[in-house]
């Protein structure tokens, strides 16, 4: 079937597009002048690109995406704490995502998948924030996260669809999802 | 509903549980609603700092709470209700919140390990748990 090619130059560069992509939207997004429902409570754009990263690209790649997207956004703003915060998010929002993903098409659509991410990317971050602060009570905050992340979740997972549709569409790029690292288990 | 691209059966699966999250999590969050002598406690690291119950407050006052590398949040208290005016931290959560009043309202400052909740009874202790809802 379809394979990882080796590390070549057109693997980094869709790595290194992929970045930049995330890092704008995360600059962009900070820019928007939105409510402050909840801490925590965000658009997620940048989580567009690791649902397209997720699904065109070999898992690690995504994954490289994702950690190095986490470091460089810090730099670009949010501070070094943020770090902390965005990776223990953005890495159980991500597992979670990768297992869904395998199963997409049957028992997934992209925006579910996106819409689960976005919850446990909350999830991750005030389970961090509640040892930082060492405050059970932290955990109030769950059902606005549930409903925000519902409701972002599923918008960012209809443009990642859309996304990932034109690529398939414009045969930019043969399109891999999970079955490089997982051996194939989807369709 | 016809069975549209975008709500596969594990579709359903993940949004009926967030949205059961969502009501059962509200439902929990106003049971501890009420409120006879509201006492509001500020938290650095875990370690309350400052005490105050709201409606023995008869003057506003405000002050500054320090913390590593020139953070600082200033925190403002009038009766019966709290919140943090003036903050270093980049996001301004904590600003933005504005006032709390209730028991099931919280103002956190993360990059600061701030804290401020407002207390069911006058005795409750701090950084324990006080009640699992479900």
């Amino acid at each position: 079937m379809k394979e990882a090619p080796a590390l070549s130059v057109r693997r980094i560069t869709w790595i290194g597009v992929m970045v930049s992509q995330a890092l704008l939207l995360h600059v962009v997004e900070r820019l928007l002048p939105l409510p402050q429902l909840a801490p925590g409570v965000k658009l997620g754009l940048a989580n567009i690109v690791t649902l397209v990263a997720l699904e065109i690209l070999p898992w690690g790649d995504a994954l490289s995406i994702l950690i190095l997207r986490s470091f460089l956004g810090a730099l670009l703003g949010g501070g070094a704490s943020g770090v902390l915060f965005s990776l223990a998010g953005g890495i159980l929002s991500f597992l979670g995502m990768s297992v869904l993903m395998r199963h997409k098409g049957s028992l997934f659509s992209v925006p579910a998948i996106s819409v689960a991410g976005a919850f446990l990317h909350n999830v991750g971050q005030l389970c961090i924030a509640a040892l930082v602060v060492e405050t059970f009570n932290i955990i109030v905050y769950f059902p606005i996260l549930a409903i925000s992340a519902l409701v972002t979740g599923f918008f960012t997972g209809v443009v990642a669809d859309l996304v990932i549709k034109a690529i398939e569409h414009s045969r930019l790029m043969p399109v891999m999802g999970t079955t490089t690292q997982f051996g194939s288990l989807r369709k | 509903m016809r069975d549209s691209k975008y709500f596969l059966p594990g579709d359903i699966i993940i949004y009926m549980g967030l949205l059961l999250i969502f009501l059962l999590g509200s439902f929990a969050a106003m049971g501890r609603t009420n409120n006879g002598s509201p006492t509001a406690v500020v938290t650095q690291d875990g370690k309350s700092i400052h005490r105050v119950r709201l409606d023995a407050v008869t003057e506003p006052y405000e002050f500054r709470v320090e913390g590593s590398g020139g953070a600082y949040n200033i925190i403002q208290v009038e009766h019966g209700r709290i919140r943090v005016v003036e903050a270093s931290c980049p996001d301004q959560i904590d600003v933005k919140q504005g006032w709390i009043s209730q028991s099931h309202q919280s103002i956190v400052c993360l990059p600061n390990r701030l804290v401020i909740r407002i207390l069911k009874a006058e005795h409750e202790p701090v950084g324990e748990i006080d009640g699992i809802a479900f």
